[in-house]
């Protein structure tokens, strides 16, 4: 009988920090901590908790428990946990239909199913349970991009890092100021990349006069600051100014 | 009709390249690279001297037009934010400080005079005939020798409206959210690309009954509601907890890559700290959007200019979905709490009793309709005394939401599970619990070294902060520590931990194992021992 909460063995677990550690992955994947499961680490991003989940943890899981009997109950565990590993994946997936709803019920299905045989005494979850309302809203919505909270934690992040020096005390002084710093930022991000070709419009008097030559390699240290998109657009317009 | 032509001015027109230049790099130090105002009136002010002494070298006398452009430098680096128009429109609302309350009053302003005025104490009343709040809404505050009356509890909201007038003029964003109803005018693909693809926006009927697009020269745009309440002194496990809201809209009709830009993303406000609004307090803040929400569903709004409309454009807007994690969402959309036994507001699954095998959150109920929730919310409404709203939230488990207002909000189709917050954090993190692997620090439980049993006798003796102690004293030895004690280090650092507990509980513990005074560190009293005395024989005792 498997204990919840007690089934990877110490050695097992070892074997999947090892694993973490020697795979080679894409530059591009989010890195997990090579330490997994000790408190040093902190907490992890939800990022990080997808690709520990979707990435390492069934590469490890079925080099150990893949070849046990049918009837060992790691190995029932083991199929459980590619059920919602596999749910995961079809509902995170960049493109939804009425077919990848019904894969990613079933799947989860499965996997409280699984759960529930395999612990009699589990508790479930609030989130457990809307977790099987998720396939409806694939249908609703579309596929998750458009409706996950991903961008506004973004918004968090940016918010929080809005240097500050408020006391504690303060907290409803500090997040309005908190919200006019940022409004402001974004708004002259907007005005000043979007519009900067306005701000030295050509039609200006002053456009006759010509830079001297030695001026041509003036440096914008500010246009690498902002977005290379933006960056661009804002040199293109400086550059059509002053050297037409 | 919203003016927008301050949109459509240049910047700073026919002004000295010099002094555009000037402006442009004042006005980037300070929002992008985060200078201080005082770092950027320095920064002017260097400037200025920098272009005196080189026009110096041309001549000992300055030109009239040199002149001119000298004096042009300001002095102070807010001229320099209003020549770029950085302002955005808010209003700053008076919040009722009452933790329990949160109403909030607008400001009014005397003819002529931008000084805001409040009223002094909050007159909200909950129910009909209920007291008034009557908690103090402002505190004096000089400015200039001038007293001013600010609000105790400010919060900032921002005008929608000229959010949206932003964004419109911008050119090829207006043109780019028009093209984006083309995937529901045509048949339903097999496959969902984007959120236009879904059930909800190709079949979402505008208030002619025709589908929302369809609405002529007018502007017809969809947008998507976030709430989070987030901790603004990071996110470390030991740190202090606040908890500030953060309230933003997105406008679905941007393709996906533009439309979670920060500065494409409204940031209609920050519900202030230092704890979340309780229950339906929240509604408060709402209130504030949803007017605006409301006048461009039912009337429209006409912006006097926008980037393809010359001549001005009636806009009409649409929230159609709310995205935010379990817990936020319960609080806007006014569905009874997290533990409560109808807390699933999709479908009709009551949490039964305790039994693995039934367990009703492993299978779904009977779908709820948005209609019912809306008679539910109704009722709640209607409630005259707080215990009345008790047994309804108990019979439902629906309170009221200002969203109920909108007359197209679904609340059991437009409030999303968050996959992020159910699936990534939700659902993995709890499989990884399961397996045994774990990540909080308190749930770690090492096999103890030895156990340690004391009497309940002893127990009932002391009072609730000594058995604390004892149950610390206990956690404490049961870990490995033989080791650690062997050298001076790990034994003194025992020995103040210990002695930090409580009196009586090194003392019962010292007696219901009949302990004995250690030999090498003798007490001066040894009728009253004191606690080093205590700790000495009990840290003898567990390291042999």
């Amino acid at each position: 009988m498997l204990k919840q909460g007690a089934v990877l063995t110490p050695d097992e677990m070892s074997e999947l920090r090892s694993d973490i550690e020697h795979m080679y992955t894409p530059s591009w994947l989010t890195s997990v901590p090579t330490n997994l499961g000790e408190p040093s680490h902190g907490k992890l991003k939800a990022d990080q908790w997808r690709t520990v989940g979707t990435t390492y943890l069934p590469v490890s899981l079925i080099r150990l428990w893949g070849r046990l009997e049918d009837d060992d109950q790691r190995k029932k565990l083991l199929a459980a946990t590619l059920s919602l590993i596999s749910a995961v994946i079809v509902a995170s997936s960049w493109t939804a239909s009425q077919e990848k709803a019904d894969l990613y019920l079933h799947h989860m299905q499965t996997y409280l199913n699984g759960l529930r045989e395999l612990f009699p005494q589990y508790r479930f979850l609030p989130n457990q349970h809307m977790a099987l309302h998720l396939a409806e809203y694939l249908r609703f919505y579309g596929p998750v991009h458009s409706w996950w909270t991903f961008p506004f934690e973004r918004l968090i992040g940016m918010l929080q890092r809005i240097p500050n020096n408020f006391q504690d005390g303060e907290f409803h002084l500090h997040s309005s100021l908190i919200i006019m710093t940022f409004i402001f930022s974004r708004a002259a991000r907007r005005n000043s990349f979007y519009h900067l070709h306005e701000v030295c419009q050509p039609s200006s008097s002053y456009a006759k006069r010509r830079l001297p030559a030695s001026d041509q390699e003036l440096q914008w240290p500010f246009l690498q600051i902002c977005r290379p998109s933006s960056a661009q657009h804002a040199y293109h317009g400086y550059c059509s100014f002053f050297f037409p | 009709m919203l003016p927008l032509d301050h949109h459509f001015k240049p910047i700073l027109e026919n002004v000295d390249p010099v002094l555009q230049v000037t402006f442009f790099l004042v006005v980037t130090c300070q929002v992008l690279l985060g200078v201080s105002r005082r770092g950027c009136s320095f920064l002017l002010q260097m400037v200025q001297y920098v272009i005196h002494l080189t026009l110096l070298r041309l001549g000992p006398n300055l030109s009239q037009g040199d002149e001119k452009l000298l004096s042009g430098i300001p002095t102070d680096p807010r001229t320099t934010e209003k020549a770029f128009y950085l302002e955005d429109k808010k209003t700053i609302f008076a919040v009722c400080p009452n933790p329990d309350c949160h109403f909030n009053y607008k400001p009014t302003f005397h003819e002529g005079s931008p000084i805001p005025h409040y009223p002094t104490t909050c007159s909200h009343r909950e129910f009909q005939g209920s007291p008034k709040c009557g908690t103090p809404l402002i505190k004096p505050r000089r400015v200039n020798g001038h007293i001013i009356h600010a609000p105790i509890k400010p919060f900032v909201a921002f005008s929608f409206k000229h959010w949206l007038g932003g964004i419109l003029a911008r050119s090829e964003f207006e043109k780019t959210m028009d093209k984006s109803w083309m995937p529901c005018k045509e048949r339903p693909a097999p496959e969902m690309k984007d959120i236009f693809d879904g059930e909800v926006l190709r079949n979402f009927k505008g208030l002619d009954g025709q589908h929302f697009s369809a609405g002529g020269e007018e502007g017809r745009y969809v947008f998507s509601l976030c709430l989070d309440y987030f901790n603004p002194l990071g996110n470390k496990q030991a740190g202090k907890k606040k908890s500030i809201g953060l309230i933003s809209m997105v406008c679905l009709n941007l393709p996906p890559e533009m439309r979670y830009k920060p500065e494409n993303m409204f940031l209609f406000g920050i519900i202030p700290g230092p704890n979340e609004p309780p229950l339906a307090c929240f509604n408060h803040y709402l209130h504030i959007l949803i007017e605006e929400l409301l006048e461009f569903w039912y009337s429209g709004v006409r912006f006097s200019r926008t980037s393809t409309c010359y001549y001005g454009r009636v806009v009409r807007c649409a929230l159609v979905c709310v995205v935010s994690d379990l817990l936020a969402a319960r609080k806007v959309n006014g569905f009874a709490a997290i533990g409560h036994k109808q807390m699933c507001a999709i479908c009709h699954c009551t949490r039964q009793q305790q039994d693995g095998l039934n367990d009703s959150f492993a299978s779904l109920g009977e779908r709820r309709t948005g209609e019912e929730i809306r008679k539910s919310a109704q009722l709640y409404l209607d409630a005259e005394n707080e215990k009345e709203r008790k047994e309804i939230v108990t019979t439902t488990g629906i309170r009221w939401s200002e969203l109920y207002r909108l007359p197209y909000f679904d609340p059991s189709r437009m409030v999303v599970v968050d996959c992020m917050h159910n699936l990534f954090l939700g659902l993995i993190k709890e499989h990884f619990e399961i397996l045994g692997i774990r990540m909080d620090n308190k749930k770690c439980n090492e096999t103890p070294a030895l156990s340690i049993n004391i009497s309940m006798d002893g127990m009932s003796e002391l009072n609730k902060n000594e058995r604390k102690s004892v149950d610390k004293l206990i956690e404490t030895l049961e870990s490995p520590l033989n080791k650690e004690l062997e050298s001076q280090d790990g034994y003194d650092m025992y020995l103040k931990r210990l002695e930090k507990l409580h009196k009586q509980a090194l003392k019962l513990f010292f007696e219901s194992f009949k302990l004995k005074v250690n030999p090498t560190y003798t007490p001066i009293n040894e009728k009253n021992l004191n606690k080093a005395d205590f700790v000495h024989s009990i840290l003898t005792w567990v390291s042999c």
